[in-house]
This record gives structure tokens, C-alpha cells and sequence, in this order.
């Protein structure tokens, strides 16, 4: 798989590894020998290999590995010696990832895509980022090529007998250890045994030994984001105790030069072991030359950066200094390629940094005029298989359905782009609950969602996935945002609350006016939150103002006592407060789940696989309040659709103008509130 | 392992160290030095100490735990008035205690909500939702508004949404956006979205554009993979 051969430049120093390890002593280099260094990072690339948006089924020339390795290969014919570092974030993060790790789990014998391609373009070591352990850590066991020494969550696959193929270049990590035998789980550092081009006081071109100490970080808050695989099985470490503990000890072998690879931004808090962006502190501790950072998805240097970690004090973030330490952070997605370079002196048969010249910059894909790098092409060609597989993957049909989910008619009660939501939401909390929250299990379990596009920019913008066969790239259509599924418990009173804030969806009517009234308020679509259940009931009482409109609440037939309790499932943005409802401030979640409501969507078609519209499409739990109006009450939605709300079961609406006048694709219906 | 960092007088550092290694490293050594020098009044250890015993999911550890947040409350330690503020808010189903808004709200009042952000934020909160008192949406503004100036995205964002709402302050859907803005660049994923709506419909600061909207988008699911631990 040595593709990447036409690059001469590559790996000049990785051509010469080896040289050094056949002496037990090196031979001292020549006192004024001088060489230039550029130490190279990538970071928080996940898993963006190629540009290229998967559920867009689309290119995105603004991000992707396959065009910083053109920089990469740039970068390498310009400096005489390079070494290559990733910073982690680097396996999860794009369809490619999750089909890897969890539609087609990665064989014990393979490298994951985006370690292949780092093979090819010869990295030197790379670190381990915080989203490194979003798959559990017997997956990062064995895409690494370890075996984690470690009592596993009891929902984790185990860890192959034998080490799994994984990168051939070190990954270290010094701050995460195992609670089972207090050992960091990877190495915590390495050095690498380099020989590099210099030039001799004679100045002559020579050859010459060098050192490279390598030791990373990651996040310490790993243990909250990702509790449900490293409760328990895992723990952290204080940042600059250990770079304290370990940088000498890489001194004492010898290093030469040490890098400090750091997921994580700037801080300039009182430093303490458990904070989440340590660096600036880092940058304190004797001993080393470098940091490569990352996490904060940002650049640095960068002159023009407002950053509020960019501009404290001691941070040069026009020429990429930390308290005198040279840093970048090279953005994320493969947007940017991070360069420190640096000139190092023998002296005493030791290198080192004549900081005097060193230069820090962050290289962008994109260039002045706005066009982009190309990309190496045999990085597309390296990882072709894996990129059509998830291609495939996104397009795979994951169930069938009988009729049409659409949201041309939402607002006046279709929820067949709005039920299935609803039921993959309360499916997932009431086992959730069954399993996890036994104080919690005699609460009736319900859903809210609402719809996420309703014709605001015309008549192609609704939801409208045909019947037939659904793939995953549609249960983006029906959940539009990444958002995580949230559960709230909340009593009959707030319950009612919310659904009137849902509610101010719709203007106030009234019934004796002649002209035509408009339905819809300026109200969000998205705002509009509701209930499609079969056990519970209410009205929307339109001829009354916002706030006293729902009405005649029932589950399972009787009328929802104010202090009844329920364990309704919604979504962090609504959960923390996304829409202003009340009560709905942070302080009544009890399911924060990991998941995305997208993802429980996806595993819910999967297992129910066909969709009826009988069984799936046709619940409305809500109904407007009965009146006859004496004029018109309208709204919009696209042009010709009149016949899918009355498959949908709305006999109450006509068409009134078959053009609005706006040039969007949208016609006026009329709704008949009395009926 | 633990037992090697007890000192005669653990710094703060050393204290935050001790706690990593006696919670998620479940290691009974490094509590007992937590405890050790809790007992001798150090009110870092006792707030430490009170934290990691919380979190064993065990009645009687995480009465203890509460013991030790009140001795170290007790010495003005106002991390310790949070921590028992937060536990009555939202109950301590380890210490078998239910929701007390009054409590919770005593402990956030003492914990100085005219200098701390975490105890503005959550006063707000209680002052917005009326949790043990009438609900007084000025007042909850006004906290908000200080815990943002503090540089907490939650309020920020909650600052944003009296702006866009009108409830406490005059409705300025401008105000609003920069709040959201200035919430979004600290990767807080509500008011993330915010901005990718507002891309979405186009807004007097945010002009509209499909590709921002789903920059944010994919910035929202990015911070969701890494979700702030509730301030």
C-alpha cells in the first residue's frame, strides 16, 4: 500500500530511522553543527479524510486530510527535516467513523482509514484527543494496536487475546490511567531516535543523531463527556505534575528535544489537576521545547484572533508563543497544517533550540484567493474502498414506509413527519427508565417534537421524505439538528406551560372578523413542540391569547391533574432552555443521554422496519378548539399539495390561493376551524 | 498510590489531585488523605472530600459527603455553598434527599451572588421559574446578566433568551444575538443553534446563509460530543 512513493521528500528522516539504534552510544555531534527542524501538527481532524460531506452526499473543498497532506508534502520539500504530529480527535467524527466503529466494526487485522493514511504520509507519533474515547475504550484498543489493561464497562465488546493491527507510528497519552492496575493506559511517552540533515561548522552538509521526546495530554473532563464507557474503569492525572514527573525522565534518556502534545486550549486560571484546558500552565514546566495543541477547533498564531484564550496574558498570538513557549493549534478538519520551526545548535554533544529563530504559523488549505490546495490524490485512492462503503452506508435503506412524511400541513395536524420522532423519543426513555431510574418507573412516558422546516424559505423548505424505502441519510431530513436526546420530568401544570408556549406558534383569531385572518404567527415552526400519542389528548383553543389556549388535557381518558408527574423525552436545546419555555431551564432534566435523538430515530426504524401510516403517521393528539369563524383563517405551504393532507386524513382545509405572490413556490390554504 | 501524595498541608492542587484519584480513580488511599486533612479544618479538603463522597452512590458515604460541604459552607467556602445549594435544587438521590427550592435558594444567597456566577446563574434560574418564591423575572436578569459578565455561556445564553423573549428586560433581538454569540464562541450548544436558526431565516446581524447554518449545525453536534458538565 505504498501509494504515497511519488513524494520523494517524504519522510526524509523517516528513510533514515534505524541508523541510530545500531550503537548502544551514539557519537557525540560536532560542537556547532547546525540544523533546521519544522515539527508539523494536525488536529482534531475526525475522520474528515477526504472533503467530502456525507449527508449531504456532496464535496466540501473546505476541509479534509487528503488536501493538508498536500501541505504536508509542501512542507517537507521545503524544510530539510520534518517531523509529523497529529493531536488527536482524530477517529470519530464523520459517517466514515461511525461506519468503522459501529456499522461494520473494524476488523482485528485492519487500520482504521484514517490511521492508513497517516501510515502512508509517515506521522512520527500522534496523541490522543477526548473523542478518541467516544466509542468505548475496547474499540480505541483495538484501532490503537493495545490491549488496555482495564475492568470494562459491562456493555463494552471484550479486547481481542492478541494487540489488533492498529497504526504503525507511537500514539502516547501520559494522563489517563487504569483504575484496575494505575498504569497509564498508553505509553506515556517516546522517544524517537532520528538522524537529520545538518551542516557542519565547516559548513558542509552532514548527517547527525538526534532525540525526540514525545508526551501528550488529553482533557481530564474526558471522565464526564464520555462517563458511560470510563466510570469506573478509568481515571485521570494532573497535566503538569506529570510533564513534572515524566520531562526530566525523557531528559535522562536523552532526549534532545521534547514535544509536549496537548489536546486542549488556554487557560489562565489558577492551574488545578482536573482542568479542562491546562496548557498555558504547561507551557511553564522546564524542559520543553513545543507544544502542539488542540480541541478548541481554533488557530493559533493568529493575529486576528478575539479568542478570549488567545489574549491572555503571556499569550503571543501573533508569532505563537505561551509564556515563551512556541504553540499552535492548527483549526480542525483538516482545515490546517500547524509549522514550528526550529533551529538547533550542538553544543557538548547536545542539541539544542536557539530559540532566537524559531517560527510558528498555521498553513490554511484555503488560499489568498479563496480557491483551495488540491488534494494528494492518493489519499483518496489509499482509503477508495471505505469512502464508497460509507457512501453506501448513508444511502442503505434502514426501513420502508407506506406513506409520505411530510410537513406541508404540520400546523394544521399531519404528523407523519412528526409521530415517528415522537415514538423512537418515548420508546428510547421508557427503557431508559425500565433500566436505569427504578424511582422514576410508575411515570407515564411521553414525546414532544416539532416540525424543523415549515416553508420559511418557500416551498421547497418542508420536510418531505416519500413512501417507500427510508435510508439514513432521511432521518437527517426528519431530525434536522444533531441535537442529543434529553428527558424532562414534569408535572401536569408545566406540561401544560410548555404546550402553550408551543402554541404561541399560532396568532390569536377572531371569529367575527370578516377579513382574512392569518393562522400562523411569526412563531418558529420549530417552536412548535407536540404530542402524537394515542393515550394522551388536548385542544388549541386559537380564539384565546398565548398562555390560556390549551386546553381539555386527558391521558388515558381522564384529565391531567395539575400535580400528576411525567417523564417527557425532548432534546438538550429544549431541555437547557432552547425556545424560552418555561420551566425548562436545565433543572428538570433526568435522562442527558449521549445519543441523538437522530441516532434514536435511525434504530428505531431499524427495528420497526415497515411504517404504516396506520400505525405511524396518523396519531394527533392535539385538535383545534371548534369555531365558526366569519371570515377566512389561511396559511402557506407549497404549491399542489392539497391531496397529501387529505391522505393524511385533514378534511378541514381548501385551497384559497393557488399563488401568494411571493415568487417562493407557495400557495394559500384556508382552514375551516368549525369542523 | 494516593497515600503517597498526604502531606502536612496539601496545596489546592494537590487537594484537586487527591479528589481525581479517590472519585474516578476509586482509590480508598487517596480519600482517607482527603479526610485525614479535612479533619484537620482544611476547608479545600473537606469541600474535596464532601464532592468524591457524593458520588459513591452510597446513603451513608454521601451523608457524610454532605457533613463535609456544610463544615467547609461553614468556613465561607462558597464551592461548597454551590455544591449544597445544587444538591437541594436538584435533590440528592444518593443521600436520599428530595428538591427543597428554599434551601436550595438559602445556600446560593449565601454563597454571594453579587461576586460568584455559579450562584447568580442558578438564583436566576430560581428567580425566573418562581422555584420557592414568586417568580421575578427582573431580578432573574439581573443575575444572569452578572454571571455573563463573568463569562458563563449558560447565562449568556439565558441572558439571550431575556432578550429575544422580552421577559425582565425590553425585548432587543439584536441584545439577544450577541448574547447568543458570545455563548456559541464558548461552544455552548444551545446558543449554538440559535445562531444556526438565525442563519437559517436570515437575521438583522446574521445574514442568511445555508452553508453558516450548517456550519453551526455541525458545530452543535461537535460540542454535543463533549458536553459541559451542568456550571
Amino acid at each position: 500500500m505504498k501509494r504515497f512513493l511519488p513524494f520523494p521528500l517524504v519522510a526524509s528522516l523517516a528513510l533514515l530511522v534505524g541508523c541510530s539504534t545500531i550503537g548502544e552510544h551514539r557519537a557525540a555531534v560536532a560542537d556547532g553543527t547546525r540544523a533546521e527542524i519544522a515539527l508539523l501538527e494536525t488536529t482534531d481532524l475526525h475522520t474528515n479524510v477526504m472533503s467530502y460531506d456525507y449527508f449531504r452526499l456532496a464535496e466540501d473543498k473546505s476541509v479534509g486530510f487528503e488536501r493538508v497532506a498536500t501541505l504536508i508534502a509542501q512542507a517537507r520539500k521545503q524544510f530539510a527535516n520534518t517531523l509529523l504530529f497529529d493531536n488527536g480527535d482524530t477517529i470519530q467524527g464523520t459517517a466514515l467513523s461511525d461506519y468503522q466503529a459501529q456499522v461494520n466494526p473494524l476488523a482485528c487485522d485492519q487500520v482504521l482509514a484514517m490511521y492508513k493514511v497517516m501510515n502512508e504520509l509517515k506521522y512520527d507519533a500522534g496523541g490522543i484527543g477526548n473523542h478518541e474515547f467516544n466509542y468505548g475504550l475496547s474499540f480505541l484498543s483495538r484501532v490503537t494496536g493495545n490491549r488496555f489493561n482495564v475492568n470494562l464497562a459491562a456493555t463494552e465488546k471484550p479486547i481481542p487475546a492478541a494487540p489488533c493491527a492498529g497504526p504503525n507510528f507511537p500514539l502516547v497519552l501520559a494522563n489517563v490511567l487504569s483504575v484496575k492496575d494505575r498504569q497509564p493506559l498508553f505509553k506515556p511517552y517516546v522517544i524517537l531516535d532520528r538522524t537529520i540533515k545538518a551542516v557542519g561548522i565547516d559548513g558542509k552538509p552532514t548527517t547527525a543523531p538526534i532525540k525526540v521526546g514525545v508526551i501528550a495530554f488529553t482533557p481530564p473532563k474526558i471522565l464526564d463527556w464520555d462517563k458511560r464507557w470510563l466510570s469506573g474503569v478509568v481515571y485521570t492525572d494532573g497535566i503538569k505534575e506529570l510533564a513534572e514527573k515524566y520531562v526530566p525522565e525523557m531528559r535522562a534518556k536523552g532526549a534532545d528535544l521534547v514535544v509536549a502534545i496537548s489536546h486542549g486550549g488556554l487557560d489562565a486560571g489558577p492551574y488545578t489537576p482536573s482542568m479542562e484546558n491546562a496548557n498555558w500552565h504547561l507551557a511553564t514546566v522546564p524542559g520543553i521545547d513545543a507544544m502542539l495543541i488542540g480541541h478548541s477547533h481554533q488557530l493559533f498564531p493568529n493575529a486576528a484572533s478575539t479568542m478570549p484564550q488567545f489574549n491572555l496574558p503571556g499569550v503571543d498570538k501573533v508569532k505563537g508563543f505561551v509564556n515563551g513557549m512556541p504553540t499552535v493549534m492548527a483549526n480542525f478538519w483538516g482545515k490546517s497544517l500547524g509549522v514550528i520551526q526550529m533551529s538547533v545548535v550542538a553544543k557538548d554533544g547536545k542539541w539544542s533550540v536557539d530559540k532566537s529563530k524559531t517560527v510558528v504559523e498555521a498553513r490554511s488549505i484555503q488560499n489568498a484567493d479563496k480557491t483551495f490546495v488540491e488534494p494528494m490524490p492518493a489519499v483518496a485512492a489509499s482509503i477508495a474502498a471505505e469512502h464508497q462503503a460509507t457512501i453506501a452506508y448513508v444511502k442503505t435503506p434502514i426501513g420502508r414506509s407506506d406513506f409520505p412524511m411530510t410537513s406541508y400541513f404540520v400546523d394544521v395536524g399531519d404528523t407523519s413527519a412528526i409521530q415517528i420522532v415522537n415514538e423512537a423519543q418515548a420508546d428510547y426513555v421508557a427503557k431508559y427508565v425500565k433500566a436505569n431510574l427504578p424511582q422514576y418507573a410508575t411515570l407515564p412516558v411521553l414525546s414532544t417534537a416539532s416540525p424543523f422546516k415549515t416553508g420559511f424559505a418557500g416551498g421547497g423548505d418542508f420536510t418531505d421524505i416519500a413512501a417507500g424505502d427510508m435510508a439514513i441519510n432521511n432521518a437527517a431530513d426528519l431530525y434536522l439538528f444533531p441535537n442529543t436526546l434529553y428527558a424532562v420530568k414534569v408535572t401536569g401544570a408545566g406540561l401544560k406551560d410548555w404546550l402553550e408556549a408551543a402554541a404561541r406558534r399560532f396568532r390569536q383569531i377572531d371569529p367575527a372578523l370578516t377579513a382574512e385572518q392569518s393562522l400562523t404567527s411569526t412563531a418558529p415552526g420549530y417552536t412548535f413542540d407536540m404530542i402524537t400519542s394515542r393515550d394522551f389528548s388536548y385542544e388549541i383553543d386559537v380564539t384565546q391569547g398565548n398562555g390560556n389556549r390549551v386546553k381539555n388535557l386527558m391521558y388515558k381518558g381522564a384529565p391531567v391533574s395539575p400535580t400528576a408527574e411525567f417523564i417527557v423525552a425532548t432534546n438538550n436545546y429544549r431541555a437547557n432552555g432552547g425556545g424560552n419555555f418555561p420551566g425548562l431551564d436545565g433543572t428538570k432534566t433526568v435522562i442527558a443521554s449521549p445519543d441523538t435523538n437522530r441516532d434514536v430515530l435511525i434504530e428505531f426504524i431499524k427495528t420497526t422496519k415497515n411504517l404504516t401510516r396506520k400505525e405511524h403517521g396518523s396519531d394527533r393528539s392535539w385538535r383545534f378548539t371548534k369555531v365558526t369563524t366569519a371570515g377566512p383563517i389561511t396559511f402557506k405551504s407549497a404549491v399542489g399539495k392539497l391531496p397529501l393532507a387529505a391522505a393524511a386524513g385533514i378534511n378541514n382545509v381548501s385551497l384559497f390561493k393557488a399563488d401568494d405572490g411571493s415568487g417562493k413556490g407557495l400557495s394559500v390554504y384556508q382552514v375551516d376551524l368549525s369542523k | 498510590m494516593g497515600a503517597s501524595f498526604a502531606t502536612q498541608s496539601p496545596t489546592t492542587a494537590e487537594i484537586d489531585r487527591l479528589r481525581m484519584y479517590a472519585d474516578a480513580g476509586r482509590d480508598n488511599a487517596a480519600l482517607d488523605a482527603l479526610l485525614a486533612a479535612a479533619r484537620t479544618g482544611n476547608v479545600d479538603a473537606q469541600r474535596a472530600a464532601g464532592e468524591a463522597l457524593l458520588n459513591l452512590a452510597d446513603q451513608a458515604r454521601a451523608t457524610e459527603g454532605i457533613m463535609w460541604l456544610t463544615r467547609a459552607a461553614a468556613q465561607n467556602d462558597t464551592r461548597a455553598m454551590i455544591m449544597l445549594g445544587k444538591a437541594w435544587l436538584f435533590g440528592s438521590s444518593a443521600a436520599g434527599r428530595a428538591p427543597d427550592a428554599r434551601a436550595a435558594r438559602a445556600w446560593f444567597e449565601r454563597a454571594r451572588p453579587d461576586s460568584n456566577a455559579q450562584a447568580a446563574y442558578y438564583l436566576g434560574i430560581m428567580e425566573k421559574g418562581g422555584y420557592g418564591e414568586p417568580a421575578n423575572a427582573v431580578n432573574a436578569v439581573a443575575h444572569f446578566r452578572f454571571a455573563a459578565q463573568q463569562n458563563m455561556p449558560e447565562a449568556m445564553f439565558l441572558l439571550g433568551n431575556a432578550y429575544a423573549s422580552g421577559e425582565g428586560v425590553d425585548v432587543d433581538p439584536r441584545e439577544a444575538m450577541r448574547w447568543y454569540l458570545r455563548a456559541a464562541s464558548l461552544e455552548n450548544p444551545q446558543a449554538t443553534q440559535e445562531l444556526a436558526n438565525a442563519f437559517a431565516r436570515g437575521d438583522t446581524l446574521l445574514p442568511q446563509s445555508d452553508f453558516q447554518a450548517e456550519q453551526m449545525r455541525r458545530a452543535v453536534e461537535h460540542a454535543l460530543r463533549h458536553p459541559k458538565a451542568a456550571p
